[in-house]
Parts: structure tokens; sequence; C-alpha cells
């Protein structure tokens, strides 16, 4: 091959370079395109019966449009400054909003019934609160006996 | 003085690509192994409450000192102008590049949260150096890159002496910062010092050196080029200086505890009574990393000396981090404590396989952006890049 | 009092989380938190000795909305000399509590209280000693912290921020005490007041659900409860608080002085 040019984009890369580096940005192009074609906005489902009784904190509606606004803010006044907050707090929300499964036990976040879930999967935005939240309410004993049928708290053994 | 030639790495059948291979595999490897932590959480690893800090973090200091350090030949063209190191200024500033790619994907992928890592930028804790960190380790990356710019595109080369002054600046800072990071644990008596910013200098020109001797070869070998005798010879010298100079500080960092009782236990856990610590300090850190890297550095074998002060600084690593965890802390002085969670005790800690796994997957990381950006990018003096026969230096 | 973000003028006495929770702020005006202190105190006067044993609750549940004081110092008193042998009633009260256990997975378990026997090296005398969090106000963990996760809450008390924690376990590494500890692996079975998630920090957090309702520790409580009196509780910046007159009279120390932390936890007869 000819000897590459002293200065330039040529002299950085060699055309061995611009195959590979066009054939990524292609692929990721296409990527975006078939992710984003097509995409009208989501129908939220209706929500479990609770929400629409008009007990929660907010109305229905107005609460899936602030809910997180308010959670973000609330976070961190109660952990942080100790502003405690009885209605925002959010094992107040699941003992209200639990969803249970056919034999009557609240399902947990594991489980799509889970009333967050029921909108979060659908419009495809992560949730993670309950890696540290308690996402069922507790039974009288402490425990939920759906999760844990010894009845102790413990860490998963996952895999 | 006639323009550096610089040439793509050649693909000699049987060499480039079978390697890279060996190292995908590897990276794929140890992607999995993070994997399986991030889902199985950190109990299936041996990083427990008593030393949280394992075989990752071993691997991840060694790679980011020889990052700072694997800047040692262009910080010597640049910023000392010796015309005869010109050639090898990209290849030193990628080295460096590659070895922090590496040694940040250990750390980050060894979180508990890895997806959190921005807020380590936009919460930062300015009081913390571990937040320090992701800032210096990230703007050495740029500086480095943008060093390596200033070389091998002539229209930047005007740029090339504020590149190199802030390079060389800033893995002083940097390296000062990850020794710090260890150095302020007042819990941690092992390592509690300041001498640890200076020795982590040493260490990290050690390392790196020794990082870019085996690396230059190596690439040469890939290529099927040549390196120069005479110039390996010269580098092989200066390795030794560094040796040296790292086993100096070392020794001081633990000769002022021989002046307390406390600290008296604390040496003659590290000397005699440390079991598998012991060994590896004085076989690795003092025996392969010290006196077998100084007969062999400055008798001419300067790759040999490379790679005994690489598996020896492994050895250092390792040493300095997990005796330092593993001795029990005072939290009673003057008293004989037991409890449950192990105070008083020496705590154990065994490497799991996927610790392994995922910290040789690191090494491959660095490994591979190396090699890859040698192939993308002209950064090999022409006679290493097996294109021409022209001896490098010359 | 009312949240300026609701918009809703239902009362939140239609919530049906007011009947089935754990004891709560009383209600919104200060007239009935104090009606319900004063109706507890009394309740608590008729056990002769609680009292002067547990020191005196902090005071009314602070009203929701109101932040924590820095005109606060929380704080324990442990005496060391009535610390039973074999007794572990502060950690099974701590480990109830909050939802964590010990004994499953060796070093990788949580202690965030546990019993430490000490004995001295010159004379031989052996004691029990809780060692939790220190709450130091100089804390170490805090300043290695990268992301502000560990904080110090106005008040004193040594908190992690598990919105903010990446898990890099410095904190593990910094603390002079081995008070902090790294969630093993994902928790499902959590207590509703104590989130604890994979990978994130976690400590004693002197139960401050219950100190901003009013209450004292789990641990303090269960020792009380137990005969021990062991454990005070109380506000250390408060010089009619009851520990203030246990600390001038009784002699303490704190661990490892030498290192200035400022820390919490007093240690009688030690």
């Amino acid at each position: 091959m000819s000897a590459p040019p002293p200065i330039g984009p040529r002299a950085l890369m060699g055309r061995s370079a611009r195959a590979p580096l066009l054939a990524g940005l292609a692929v990721l192009a296409v990527t975006w395109i078939l992710l984003w074609a097509g995409q009208a906005a989501p129908e939220l489902p209706d929500t479990a019966a609770a929400a629409e009784t008009g007990s929660c904190v907010l109305p229905g509606p107005e609460m899936r449009v602030r809910h997180m606004d308010v959670l973000f803010e609330v976070r961190d006044e109660v952990v942080r400054d100790g502003r405690r907050n009885a209605e925002w707090a959010l094992h107040g929300c699941i003992e209200c909003h639990a969803v249970a499964d056919a034999a009557g036990v609240p399902v947990g976040h594991d489980d799509p019934r889970h009333f967050c879930r029921s909108c979060h999967d659908q419009t495809a935005v992560a949730a993670d609160c309950f890696s540290c939240h308690r996402a069922t309410p507790e039974t009288a004993d402490g425990h939920t006996v759906a999760h844990h049928p010894a009845g102790r708290a413990h860490s998963g053994d996952a895999l | 003085m006639a323009a550096i030639a610089y040439d793509l790495i050649a693909v000699r059948p049987g060499r480039l690509l079978p390697i890279l291979g060996v190292f995908a595999a590897a990276i794929v490897a140890g992607l999995g192994a993070a994997l399986i932590m991030a889902l199985a959480g950190h109990q299936i690893t041996g990083m427990t409450n008593r030393v949280p800090w394992g075989l990752p973090h071993v691997f991840a200091y060694f790679l980011i000192l020889s990052a700072s350090g694997a800047l040692n030949v262009a910080v010597i063209a640049s910023v000392f102008r010796r015309a005869d190191y010109k050639p090898l200024e990209p290849l030193s500033a990628l080295i460096a590049v590659a070895c922090l790619v590496g040694g940040l994907s250990l750390l980050v992928l060894d979180l508990g949260r890895p997806d959190r890592l921005m807020l380590t930028m936009t919460s930062a804790n300015p009081r913390s150096i571990f937040a320090w960190n992701v800032v210096l380790y990230t703007g050495f990356m740029a500086v480095a890159v943008a060093h390596l710019i200033t070389v091998i595109d002539r229209r930047f080369a005007w740029f090339g002496g504020i590149t190199g002054h802030t390079a060389n600046i800033w893995r002083f800072v940097l390296t000062t910062g990850t020794g710090l990071d260890l150095g302020v644990l007042v819990g941690r008596e092992l390592i509690h010092s300041a001498v640890l910013a200076p020795l982590f200098i040493s260490l990290a020109l050690t390392y790196g050196l020794a990082v870019f001797l085996l690396a230059l070869p190596g690439l040469a070998w890939l290529g099927g080029g040549t390196t120069d005798r005479a110039l390996m010879q010269r580098l092989g010298r200066l390795l030794g200086l560094f040796v040296a100079v790292s086993a100096y500080l070392a020794v001081v960092l633990q000769a002022v505890h021989l002046y307390a009782p406390d600290g008296r236990d604390v040496v003659a856990f590290l000397l005699v009574e440390g079991g598998v610590y012991t060994a590896l300090f004085w076989g690795g850190q003092i025996g392969l990393g010290t006196v077998v890297a100084l007969v062999l550095a400055f008798g001419g074998r300067p790759i040999a000396a490379a790679a005994a002060t690489v598996v020896g600084g492994f050895a250092t690593v390792y040493v300095t981090l997990i005796s330092a965890q593993v001795l029990p802390q005072a939290i009673l002085p003057g008293m004989t404590v037991t409890s449950a969670f192990g105070d008083g005790a020496l705590a154990t800690y065994q490497p799991a396989l996927v610790e392994w796994v995922f910290g040789v997957g690191g090494l491959a990381i660095a490994a591979t952006v190396a090699i890859v950006a040698c192939r993308l990018f002209r950064i090999l003096p022409k006679a290493s890049a097996g294109a021409g026969v022209r001896a490098i230096g010359g | 009092m009312t949240d300026p973000r609701r918009t809703s003028d239902r009362p939140t006495s239609a919530c049906p989380m007011a009947e089935t929770d754990a004891p709560r702020p009383a209600g919104r005006s200060r007239r009935q938190a104090l009606a319900a202190f004063a109706a507890g105190a009394a309740a608590t006067m008729l056990a002769p000795g609680v009292v002067l044993i547990t020191g005196a609750a902090p005071g009314a549940a602070r009203p929701p909305g109101t932040p924590a004081s820095p005109a606060q110092r929380w704080g324990l008193l442990i005496e060391l000399g009535h610390c039973a042998d074999g007794c572990a009633r502060c950690v099974e009260a701590c480990q109830t509590e909050h939802g964590w256990h010990a004994g499953d997975h060796g070093a990788h378990d949580p202690h965030w209280i546990r019993l430490v026997s000490a004995t001295d090296d010159t004379h031989g005398r052996t004691l029990n000693l809780p060692l939790m969090c220190q709450h130091c106000a100089a804390p170490p963990c805090r300043d290695v912290c990268p992301t502000h996760a560990t904080f110090r809450r106005a008040d004193g008390i040594v908190l992690v921020d598990r919105h903010r924690c990446i898990g890099c376990r410095y904190c593990v590494m910094a603390c002079p005490f081995s008070a902090r500890f790294f969630t093993p692996g994902a928790l499902t079975d959590q207590r509703p007041h104590m989130p604890r998630g994979q990978g994130t920090a976690e400590g004693c957090t002197l139960c401050v659900h219950r100190i901003d309702q009013g209450q004292i520790p789990a641990c303090v409580e269960a020792c009380a409860a137990a005969g021990g009196g062991a454990m005070r509780f109380g506000d250390l910046a408060d010089p009619d608080d009851p520990i203030r007159a246990a600390l001038a009279e009784l002699p303490t120390a704190r661990l490892r002085p030498d290192l200035g932390l400022g820390t919490a936890v007093h240690y009688g007869d030690l």
C-alpha cells in the first residue's frame, strides 16, 4: 500500500479502521430506529380498585403524573432532614395498594400483578424501589408467608 | 530530524488473531463473572465484611498503578526531551490508557450498585478520595488521549508540550490519590500512613515501566517486528532503579511500626506469622519483585526483569491491601477481644473463582484495548509494527 | 399544618393505613401529641424505676414535617457492669426490629450490634461490651463516602442514604469499629420501616424511626424490659436529660478516644 499521509485523519487511522467504525455506527442506527419505530404513547391500564376509590393521597390521574416527583422530594426530606411524612411513607402506599393472589397472599414485586408493575411494566420505566423497600404489607407476625415459609427474613440466595 | 514513521501493527498469520481470540474469551468470561456477582451478590465471593476489598481490587490497583507509570517513556520523550525515546511516545500513552480502562472496568463492575456511578460526579463528596479518583482517572484518560493525538497527528504537535506536562503532573496527583485512598484509613494500622502516597508513586513508576517493557516486545512479536536492544537495556536499568526505590519506601512504611508494641505485632505478622501473606511478602514482594528483578535488570535482561517485577508487583499489592484488612482492628487496645463477628482474630480471605475470572478479564480488557488500538491507529514505530526493518530509535 | 403538596381536600383520617400502622405521631396538632405523651408518661410513672433506668423518652414525637434539630445530640450510656454474661437481648431486639440476622453467611453477615468479649491483658478482667455504630461527630465513614450516601443527620445520627449508596464498601474499610456492613445478597423480607437492599451499606441507625416518634432504641428498651438496666438513651446536648446526670456521676469512657472522633456511645466500667 502507498505511504500514508503525514497528517490528517488518514495519518491517524488506516483504511482498516473505517469499515468497522462505519459498521458499528450502522448497527447502532438500525437498533435505535427499530426501538422507536411505531411507538405510540402507551395506554396506562386500570389500576387496582383502591386507587380509584378516592382515598389515596392524591387523585389517581394526578398521582400517575406526579408521584415520582413527590417521592424524590419526600425521600430526601425524610431520610436526610428527618422531616417525617406520614402521608407519603412508602409502606403506607404498599399496605393500601397490595394485590393478593388466589390464596389471598399479597404478591411481591417479582410478580407482574404487583400494583406498581401494572403501570411500570407497560411504560418500561424501571423502578428499583423494591430492591430495598418492602413490596408487600407486613403480616401480624411481622413476615409475609408467601416469600419465606420459614418466616424469617434472610438474604436471598439467588442463582 | 526526520519525521518518525508509524504504522498499523501487521497481522501475521497465527499471531494477532488467535491471541485476540483468547483475550476476547477472557473478557467474555470476566463480564460473565461480573454478572454473576451482580445477580447473586457479593456473598458468593470471598469479600466479606471483614475483608471488603479483595482480588478484584488487587487487579484494579495494579492496573491503575501501571497506567500511571506506563506514561514514563512518553514523559521521558516529551518532558525530558530525549529524542531517542520519541518513537515510543504514542505507545506509552496508549498503554497508559489501556491499563486504566482495564482497571476502571474492574472497579466499576465490582460496585454493589454500578448503575449509580453517575452519583460520584453529580453528588460527589469533596472529602472523599474515592470521589476525587473518579475525576482524576477519567481526566487522566482524556489527557493521555490528547497527548497521543498530538504525537501522531502533526497538526496538533504544537500542543504536545502542554499535554505532556499536564499528563505528567496529573499522574502524580492521581497516584497520590490512589495511595491516600488507603493511607487515610485510621482503622487499618498496616497502611495508615502518609508514606503510602510516595510509595504508590514509586510502585506506579515501577509497574508501569515493567508493563511497558513487556508490552513493547509483545506487540513487536505480534507484528513480526523488532525492538532496539540498547534502548531496552537502558529502560531495564531504569526499571532497576525504580524497583530499588519502591523497596526502600516499603521498608520505611513498616519501619515506624517497630517503635510501638502494637505496631511490632503488625510487622511480625507481615514478616513471620502471616502464613500466606508472609510467603507472598518474602517470595513475591522481596524475592521476585525486588532481588530477582534487580539482578535481572542490571544484568542486562530487561524483559525477564519486567516479568519478575510484574509478578512480584501483584504479590505486593495483594499483601498490602489484603493483610491490612485481615489484621484485626484495635477497637479496645490493651484488651484481648473475641466476638461473633471475629473481632480480635485474623480474618480469612479466600478469593473465589469468580473473582479470579473477573480480575483476569480486566487484564484482558487492557491488553485488547492496546492491541486493537495498534491495529486501528498508527501507534507503533515502523520496525515494531513489522512493516519495515529500521530499528526503533534510529 | 397541611402538606402543601396535597391538592385534594380529603382528610387523612380516611386513609386506611392510620389504623394498621405501628405507633405513629398521634395527630396533626401539638395538643394531641402532648396529650398522648402525657398519658404515656403517666402510665410509665406507675412502673417504679423504669424511668430512671431507661432515661426519659426524648419527649413528644417530633411533629411531622419538622426537621431533625442540631440542638439535639442523641447518645447512649452502657454500663458494662450491668451487662450480664450470656444475655444478648439487645442483639436480638435489634435483629427483630430491623429484620437482619447473623449466622447464615459467616463473615458476610451484618452485625449491626454485637457483643464483644474483652479481657484486659494486664489483670484479666472480662467484660461484655455491646458494640454498634458509635455515631461519631467526625465519622470516617462519612468522610470517605464518595456520594454523600453516608451522612450525619443534624441530631448526630450517622445514617446511610441507600438511594445514593453505590456499594463501593469504602465505609466498611474506613470504620475503625467495623460497624459498617455490606448486604450480601438480594433481600425480600424487610421490615417496612427499615428498607435494606442488595449492594448497599448498612449499620446501626440508633433506631432513628423510633426516635422520631418519641420512643427509645429497641436495644435499650429490650435491656430495660429484661431487667438488665445496662443501657440508657438520651440527648447528650440537653443538660436536663437524665443521661447527662448519669454521665456526670459515673466513670465512663469511649472507644478509641485517641482518634478524636467524638463518639456518642459512652461505656461505664470500661
